[in-house]
């Protein structure tokens, strides 16, 4: 069987996201069988992209390790593949961080792990300290051991050339606009630097809408709410289209509800019940975290404008919460999500020993009309 | 130093990029000079009032062999004119760029249109009247080596302008050229290109004098059967149905046309698309909303911006109006047909019933129209949309398709309803549908549904099932899992493992920690507390198989033992579990040991 043999049979209509991968697993399992070494190697870098692109990038933190050894015990494989590892490598290192449950410690030893197969397999140091300054940012972290700042972190990626594992033009681009707004606060610079993408020439499949997203965040943290609507329009006309029925962009569907909340409250409230269920499934904690705290925003606002109550159709029948009319109390969601959003960024800043998560949550937003 | 510097453009060299590169073929030539008369004339009728636009034209001889002579009623051009546009590339003659008067009128954008006839010629000349100086007439001539000269000429021809070129061409392919200079092949490029075009465009050939274009009315209504025709004549298929694509803003005008067969999501239709009802590209991908892949259209824009190739559109808030306006189009349709023909909407939905689900998943306004219309797989067989909508009770769906597959012949033998929605965009349509449902509710299948389907046990508070029970219990519980007895059909099956999806992550886990390096084991085992806090997992014994019922009679221990083992790895089959390595290990000891009894 060839790869598309196995996509074939296994995977090829499968929705995207979790069921996927689990389509994936089993033609993984059948390459196995056969000892079809090529494709189960093949197959493991389909299943961890899958999930870093379609899903919450857990399933591919979860089988890495069983990728990382069958690479491992078949040498004569990995001229062939050591590019596809290396790229997963660099996705599952870059993402460890946004799960609390992996311990700073663990975070670091993976990232050295991940440095001395960029040294071994001759990739320079620029990827990995992409990512940790991207960690850094979202974490609130002043520092891992391996630098001391993000400035220092961000300047030590630019003196390494880009390499085989560098984000393309336009990821780099929207880096470059990321660290230019929330470390330098320099909203001129982003605007010109951002050029490329909002001109159509620089696009690919996280971009222009992350580079979207990140200008409405910026905006709606600086009171700014009609530039953060703006932004956030143009963003979730994408994320919708090519997202809205994934479990990935947690974040940033989150950041366009928050936005909603405070200047188009049925848009939010729309967008909220089409994508509810996904982050019931999430484990990513820092994509939970900002969907949460986005509902919690949107609950505050429709309660601050008199609505008690809304109707909701979504899987919560475990949960305390759970009405079988499928009415709720608007009070009680604003509760509810302020409660869970909470209990994330608790397991954040405790793991992070700071208190970067629980000053986002509580931080108070206040727009002119 | 400081010296300032020129660049020195080799026009051989922009020829070959010219045709090589930036246009797909040299055929382009026609299109381009077909362009230049139509905005020759859209200038003229804009700036000469005496000018009539009943009299505009354009009129293509045809010397066989020897020379084609385009020439139009347009504008022409004076001796300012001449040098700074036609003697210099990459500006454009068209009065909107100069003089900002636009009535919006014009096609050509780059002014490089003219430099695409050396590829069918190594001369052009331009004879030119101006109507600021009617009386005087220009004649222009420009070579492939980059020289060109102009001289006026007493000949006293009518405003307008006339190429002509000639069939020089010396380079080594020009038997392939040759073939331009026919009547034939003139008209059809003409057709082929200016199909549309707003004024009419005429070929001579000895004399003759024949209308190439049409003036077309893109009304699927009234005109069904052109359209249809047309739609087999220019994209070459046999097509379902047809209906019309109209902008509101006036973005665009066409036809759409049903495709007859199922095509894959990841397929790029070719579009026929016009600017300006001049032909810009038959290949064109990106004005149709992704999800529209079922459908292939004909259609024209006056106002959308081509990229330099002019063979697509640029990525900008019109082209995005453009889309949405066209799913509104799309949807507009499918009501139409939802209202009058739903017959024709059933056989669309059952050929696309793949394209109609991500029409529904990715866009917003057409639940209501296509969501009854839609197929699922379920327990009793293929249902539509509506089917399950009308079923009442409630409705199971799943998105895992091996749950599905396992669970289903429980379902069917109770008459009950799971729906598979396991396979691309059905989890997103099934919300949508439980949204939309009045007489059934349609719910996520958990693990307590399952365990609520399967009937109690005749053997509840039989000691020997209890024995059975307690001992698998025992057993189990090394993989984390549950015993239950229930009953169930169809008889056959002996024993059902279920799991919920923290269960399944816990079994990944497990997995990959037999593989993992010490960096990536410590990792794996910080999720351990939290996942398996909320791991589920049963097997369930059906107390209608012999096998079960013969295992309750059993009196001993260890080869019940065995079997309940042998049981929990053959479910684990079934439903298609990945096993871990000791569940492997566990068969072959276990089935070793019955051999050994």
């Amino acid at each position: 069987m060839n790869f598309y043999d196995y996509k074939e049979k296994y995977f090829k209509f499968l929705e995207n996201g979790r069921q996927r991968c689990k389509g994936i697993r089993l033609a993984i399992d059948a390459a196995l069988e056969t000892q079809d070494i090529d494709n189960a190697l093949r197959l493991y870098y389909e299943f961890i992209s899958e999930d870093n692109f379609e899903s919450d990038s857990f399933q591919a933190i979860i089988i890495f390790p069983e990728y990382l050894a069958l690479f491992e015990k078949y040498p004569e494989y990995q001229d062939h593949h050591v590019r596809n590892l290396m790229w997963a490598f660099k996705w599952v290192a870059g993402s460890s961080a946004d799960f609390y449950q992996i311990p700073l410690q663990q975070i670091s030893d993976i990232y050295s792990q991940y440095e001395s197969y960029c040294t071994k397999y001759h990739y320079n140091k620029r990827s990995l300290y992409r990512n940790m300054w991207n960690d850094m940012l979202n974490q609130g972290i002043a520092s891992f051991p391996l630098s001391q700042s993000i400035t220092d972190c961000h300047k030590k990626m630019n003196q390494y050339p880009k390499d085989g594992l560098s984000e393309p033009e336009s990821g780099e681009i929207d880096d470059l606009v990321k660290y230019l707004l929330f470390v330098k606060n320099d909203i001129e610079a982003a605007l010109d630097t951002a050029e490329p993408i909002f001109s159509g020439r620089q696009s690919c499949n996280v971009v222009p809408h992350y580079t979207y997203t990140n200008f409405a965040k910026y905006y709606f943290e600086n009171g700014d709410i009609e530039s953060a609507r703006f932004f956030a329009e143009k963003a979730l006309r994408i994320i919708n289209r090519d997202f809205g029925g994934t479990e990935s962009m947690g974040r940033y569907k989150g950041m366009c509800i928050s936005v909603f909340a405070f200047c188009n409250i049925r848009k939010s409230l729309k967008f909220f019940k089409g994508q509810i269920r996904h982050y019931y499934t999430n484990q990513c904690g820092l994509d939970n975290f900002y969907f949460y705290r986005g509902a919690y925003h949107l609950f505050m606002q429709l309660e601050k404008s008199g609505e008690d109550c809304v109707s909701l159709n979504f899987p919560l029948r475990d949960d305390d919460i759970y009405s079988e009319s499928g009415k709720y109390a608007v009070s009680q969601l604003k509760e509810y999500f302020f409660e869970k959003t909470k209990y994330i960024a608790d397991r954040f800043d405790e793991r992070n020993h700071n208190s970067h998560f629980n000053y986002i949550l509580t931080k108070e937003y206040q727009f002119n009309e | 130093m400081n010296n300032d510097y020129k660049f020195k453009v080799n026009l051989g060299g922009m020829i070959d990029i010219l045709s090589n590169h930036l246009y797909s073929s040299p055929n382009v030539f026609v299109r381009e000079l077909l362009q230049n008369g139509i905005d020759a004339i859209s200038a003229r009728i804009f700036s000469d009032n005496g000018f009539d636009s009943s009299d505009a034209k354009i009129e293509i001889e045809v010397v066989k062999g020897e020379k084609i002579i385009f020439r139009d009623n347009g504008t022409g051009l004076n001796e300012e004119e001449i040098h700074q546009f036609l003697s210099v590339i990459g500006q454009s003659s068209k009065y909107d760029i100069e003089n900002n008067r636009s009535n919006g009128d014009f096609i050509g954008r780059f002014g490089i249109g003219l430099l695409s006839c050396f590829m069918a010629t190594d001369s052009i000349c331009v004879r030119t009247s101006s109507f600021k100086n009617p009386g005087t007439a220009l004649e222009w001539r420009g070579m492939a080596d980059g020289t060109y000269t102009i001289h006026q000429i007493s000949e006293n021809i009518p405003v307008g302008t006339e190429i002509i070129l000639e069939n020089n061409k010396k380079e080594k392919d020009s038997e392939l050229i040759d073939d331009y200079y026919t009547s034939e092949s003139i008209s059809n490029l003409v057709y082929y290109y200016g199909l549309f075009l707003k004024y009419p465009v005429y070929v001579i050939d000895g004399g003759e004098k024949t209308r190439l274009n049409l003036k077309f009315d893109f009304d699927t209504k009234k005109n069904k059967d052109v359209c249809m025709q047309l739609g087999k004549t220019f994209l070459g298929e046999e097509f379902l149905d047809c209906f019309t694509l109209t902008s509101q803003t006036g973005l665009f005008n066409g036809i759409a046309y049903v495709l007859p067969y199922p095509v894959a999501a990841n397929v790029h239709n070719m579009h026929r698309i016009y600017l300006k009802n001049m032909l810009l590209t038959e290949s064109g991908e990106k004005l149709l909303p992704e999800w529209a892949f079922f459908i292939r259209c004909i259609i024209n824009t006056d106002h959308l911006k081509p990229t330099s190739s002019r063979e697509d559109f640029y990525e900008d808030e019109d082209l995005e109006k453009a889309r949405n306006e066209i799913a509104g189009c799309i949807a507009d349709y499918f009501e139409e047909l939802d209202l009058h023909n739903n017959e024709l909407l059933y056989k669309i939905v059952s050929i696309h019933n793949l394209a109609v689900k991500s029409v529904l998943s990715s866009s917003e306004g057409m639940d209501d129209i296509l969501l009854p219309y839609i197929l699922f797989e379920t327990s009793l067989g293929e249902l539509s949309g509506r089917d399950i909508s009308e079923f009442g009770g409630t409705a199971f769906y799943t998105l895992d398709v091996n749950q599905f597959k396992q669970l289903a012949p429980l379902y069917t033998q109770r008459s009950e309803l799971l729906i598979n929605a396991g396979y691309v965009y059905e989890g997103t349509i099934l919300q949508k549908l439980a949204e939309t449902s009045r007489k059934t509710d349609i719910e996520k299948l958990t693990e307590s549904d399952i365990d609520f389907m399967l009937d109690d046990s005749e053997f509840d508070g039989d000691p020997d099932a209890e024995r059975l029970l307690s001992l698998a219990a025992k057993i189990l519980k090394k993989y984390d899992c549950k015993a239950s007895i229930k009953e169930f059909r169809p008889f056959d099956i002996p024993a059902l493992y279920t799991i919920n999806e923290k269960a399944y992550e816990a079994r990944q886990i497990r997995r990959s920690k037999e593989n993992a390096n010490a960096v990536f084991t410590d990792m794996l085992s910080s999720f351990e507390d939290e996942i398996n806090s909320k791991a589920i997992a049963c097997l369930y014994f059906n107390t209608n198989n012999l096998i079960i019922r013969k295992l309750i009679d059993c009196k001993d221990k260890d080869k019940i033992s065995c079997y309940i083992e042998i049981l929990y790895v053959q479910s684990l089959l079934s439903g298609h579990f990945p096993l871990l390595n000791n569940e492997m290990k566990v068969l072959n000891e276990n089935l070793y040991k019955l051999m050994e009894f």
